[in-house]
């Protein structure tokens, strides 16, 4: 059991591998452009899932598996044609056999009703088909092996029925060439012929193994996820490791030339001025092979957005069944490679975006038939690389945003003032704001108290930005750019009463200096600074930090002015900008606990430790907003001085 | 009052240490390694004992000013102050002391309770006394002080 029990997390990551497959084979079955290969392909994942299910004593996986495989197997001998119908059919139990894994992980429990229906319809395919003895005579025998008149399903159903405890020793089939045997055995022969591959656990089975007809109330809705460790694993192009290995090599050989010169250049002059060139070349080799070793390390880490993107034709399709709309979503660029970190964090936001684009972009049928376009609405999700950053963009071919009403809720919820003009962009831009959200109903789709503000916050959590374009009548397109890993970004180092704070480059809009006639304090005391006639609260990092001790003759201040998730600018006034560098993210929370203000550190060229400032969180501290020094007492007194440097 | 947790067995050692003018020890096998003081970064809005975080080979550490968290005044700080780096329930951090005095064995029995006074409560820092030639030291209690210093949000 042991060793079963350290294989399971392989065979999970290999479950959704072939998952993605499947869905990929079923999306080109869609489209028309599959060939014999797809369908072999598709037939191929299914079958491997039930293989390893079974290794594993997954009943509940394996039944579903095997009918599935089975009605998937008339698909590959044009039994039945890849029609639409048939398609929905395949896309739905290819959803419930991924809610499965899900659940054999350790996720949640699944749908009984789902599974059920999704179950007889997949059924009810190749019940609807002649009888096997007229295939038997129709059909010569298949050149993949499968035994005339099988009666594949009811077989396997009551297999499993049977399986009491001394009668559970179900065939685990491993690889294809024994994956029918139990298709022709009679039930009661289907008994384990090979001891070793036997289930273990016969009472497990019986738990988990009620007839379909039941409802599955005794399922654990998380079991303990078998697995011991929580280790994670990765797939990688054996070159990009030998890639990596040749660049150690070069290091260790770039280390002792710098050696060398070091120690050459100390023979030749020892006060070392003569071999200053030599040093200087063997110095940026290093740095050089330094890039080069953490491009391949990324290189390593980066996986195809694929992974996300496969699962994403599920929720639309989900989506559109609940909202009662046509909706189909096209994909581009899922070979774009990204680190696997962010792979994982855009799940979620991207879900919700697919999920509002259905709920709020695509319009009903009837509508879009009266504006001429398609009855099925379209929504384009693509990636791409663009000056290091990668851009993923979301495009429905729906109605575009309401503005009238963006405006009319924003006005209603607070958001604005009623008198407000705003421009086309700001308006779409609304729909970040927190607590935004247009659907008049709380419907199942959206609307569920999240909106487009907790997609800002994650994506800028990531270091992304995200935008918005609209044209009436003609759809929304979002536009998400990001940073392609997240273990380096770029950052601005500035300085705070003596100390080096990192702020990330991509949360700045713009950098000035403070000049005098541009501070007003208003009347809730607090200071705001007038930038091209809007007015934007400055927040001193220094007191939002609490750093004592505050000499009061800084050097003219300067202030970073950084945009929020609501859009909202904020001027963060430090004493100092010394400049931009790329910064390696270390966590604070490892050793410690997370810490206000500062959401990770940094380790400088010096080796000391500098902090990376949580703008989102100190653009909103109150300890920062008044600032002493201008306040009405001795702001005369800073003008004076400013205009005397100015 | 005796738990395994305190008592040095396995290695039968402990490093002694001394905080201000008095002296502690915590077991051998919990130290990584010893380091001379390096500035910390300090960390805004953390308590007093939290010295702030250093870099430890790439890894951030936070440090805790022995001196704030046993209470104990500063003595003249010397070259002689560093830093040890501990591990203690999965993490790792820095416990900045005045000197590091002496490696001792101690068996179990050696370790005497803390005597409990009428009119305070025990400091749960200290788990057990030890009279070593003529010195007393305490015996500290890392977790009770990972769980004060590290966990305690002000």
């Amino acid at each position: 059991m042991d060793e079963l029990d350290a294989i399971k997390p392989i065979f999970f990551e290999e479950c959704s591998e072939q998952l993605v497959e499947l869905e990929r084979a079923l999306a080109l079955l869609e489209s028309g452009e599959a060939d014999q290969e797809t369908v072999n392909c598709a037939f191929r994942a299914v079958h491997s899932i039930k293989g390893g299910a079974g290794s594993f004593g997954m009943t509940e996986l394996v039944r579903f598996a095997h009918v599935f495989e089975t009605a998937l197997d008339l698909l590959r001998s044009h039994k039945i044609e890849p029609t639409p119908e048939v398609l929905q059919i395949f896309l739905r139990a290819t959803d419930i056999l991924s809610d499965l894994t899900a659940f054999e992980q350790g996720g949640e429990a699944v749908d009984v009703k789902r599974q059920q229906e999704s179950f007889e319809a997949l059924e009810r395919l190749f019940q609807e088909k002649p009888e096997p003895e007229v295939l038997k005579e129709t059909e010569e025998e298949e050149d993949w092996g499968l035994p005339e008149g099988f009666v594949p399903v009811p077989v396997a159903i009551e297999v499993l029925n049977e399986a009491d405890s001394d009668q559970n020793h179900v065939d685990t089939p491993v690889d294809s060439t024994d994956g029918f045997e139990i298709f022709d055995l009679e039930p009661n022969q289907c008994v384990a012929k090979d001891e070793e591959k036997k289930i273990e656990k016969p009472e497990e089975i019986e738990s988990n193994l009620p007839s379909p007809s039941e409802n599955k109330k005794n399922i654990q809705p998380s079991r303990p996820v078998a697995s011991a460790s929580n280790t994670q694993s990765i797939r990688v192009d054996v070159s990009r490791i030998d890639r990596l290995m040749d660049l150690v090599g070069e290091l260790v050989i770039g280390q002792a030339a710098l050696r060398e010169v070091f120690s050459s250049s100390e023979k030749k002059d020892p006060r070392g001025d003569v071999g200053r060139d030599d040093l200087s070349n063997a110095m940026s080799g290093t740095e050089q092979l330094t890039r080069d070793l953490q491009d391949a390390i990324m290189a390593v880490r980066a996986q195809p957005m694929r992974a996300v993107f496969q699962r994403m034709q599920r929720v639309v399709r989900e989506a559109a069944n609940l909202a009662g709309k046509k909706v189909h979503l096209e994909m581009d660029g899922e070979d774009t490679e990204v680190d696997r970190t962010l792979i994982e964090k855009l799940t979620d936001p991207l879900t919700h975006m697919l999920r509002n684009a259905v709920d709020h972009g695509v319009e009903k049928e009837q509508v879009r038939l009266e504006a001429g376009k398609p009855a099925t609405g379209t929504i384009r999700l693509s990636a791409a690389h663009k000056s290091g950053r990668v851009v993923i963009t979301l495009s429905d071919d729906g109605a575009g945003i309401n503005r009238v009403r963006v405006h009319d809720i924003a006005v209603e919820k607070g958001i604005i003032s009623a008198d407000a003009q705003l421009s086309d962009s700001e308006i779409d831009n609304l729909i970040f704001a927190p607590g935004f959200s247009t659907a008049t109903t709380v419907t199942d789709l959206s609307g569920r108290g999240v909106g487009m503000d907790v997609v800002k916050q994650a994506i800028q959590d990531l270091g992304g930005r995200i935008s918005i374009t609209s044209e009436t009548g003609k759809g929304s397109s979002f536009s998400l750019s990001l940073p392609l890993t997240l273990a380096v970004m770029d950052g601005m180092l500035v300085t705070v009463a003596e100390q080096l704070l990192i702020l990330p480059v991509s949360c700045i809009v713009e950098t000035m200096q403070i000049s005098k006639e541009n501070i007003f304090v208003s009347g809730n005391n607090s200071t705001v600074i007038c930038v091209r006639g809007q007015f934007i609260p400055i927040v001193d990092v220094t007191k939002s930090l609490g750093i004592e001790n505050r000499k009061e003759k800084t050097n003219q201040p300067v202030v970073l002015i950084v945009e929020d998730d609501a859009g909202k600018m904020t001027a963060l006034a430090v004493d100092r900008i010394e400049g931009q560098m790329q910064v390696v993210i270390k966590s604070i929370e490892k050793n410690y606990r997370s810490v206000r203000y500062v959401s990770a550190a940094t380790i400088l060229g010096s080796g000391r430790v500098a902090l990376i400032l949580d703008v989102p969180e100190v653009a909103v501290s109150a300890e920062g907003r008044m600032l002493d020094m201008w306040t009405s007492k001795n702001a005369n007194e800073f003008s004076l001085e400013c205009v005397g440097k100015v | 009052m005796q738990d395994n947790n305190m008592s040095p067995v396995g290695s039968g050692k402990v490093i002694s240490f001394n905080v201000g003018e008095q002296e502690y020890c915590v077991d051998i096998l919990r130290v990584r390694e010893i380091r001379g003081w390096t500035d910390a970064t300090p960390l805004p809005g953390t308590p007093r004992c939290i010295k702030g975080v250093i870099n430890l080979r790439g890894i951030i550490v936070p440090v805790i000013d022995m001196c704030e968290l046993l209470h104990v005044s500063h003595g003249k700080s010397s070259d002689r102050n560093v830093v040890m780096v501990i591990d203690v329930d999965g993490k790792t951090a820095g416990l900045l002391v005045s000197k590091v005095s002496d490696i001792l064995d101690i068996t179990p029995e050696m370790i005497q309770d803390v005597p409990v006074s009428n009119t305070e409560d025990v400091d749960p820092l200290v788990g057990g006394l030890i009279a070593f030639d003529g010195r007393l030291i305490g015996f500290l209690q890392l977790s009770v002080v990972a769980e004060q210093a590290l966990e305690h949000v002000p």
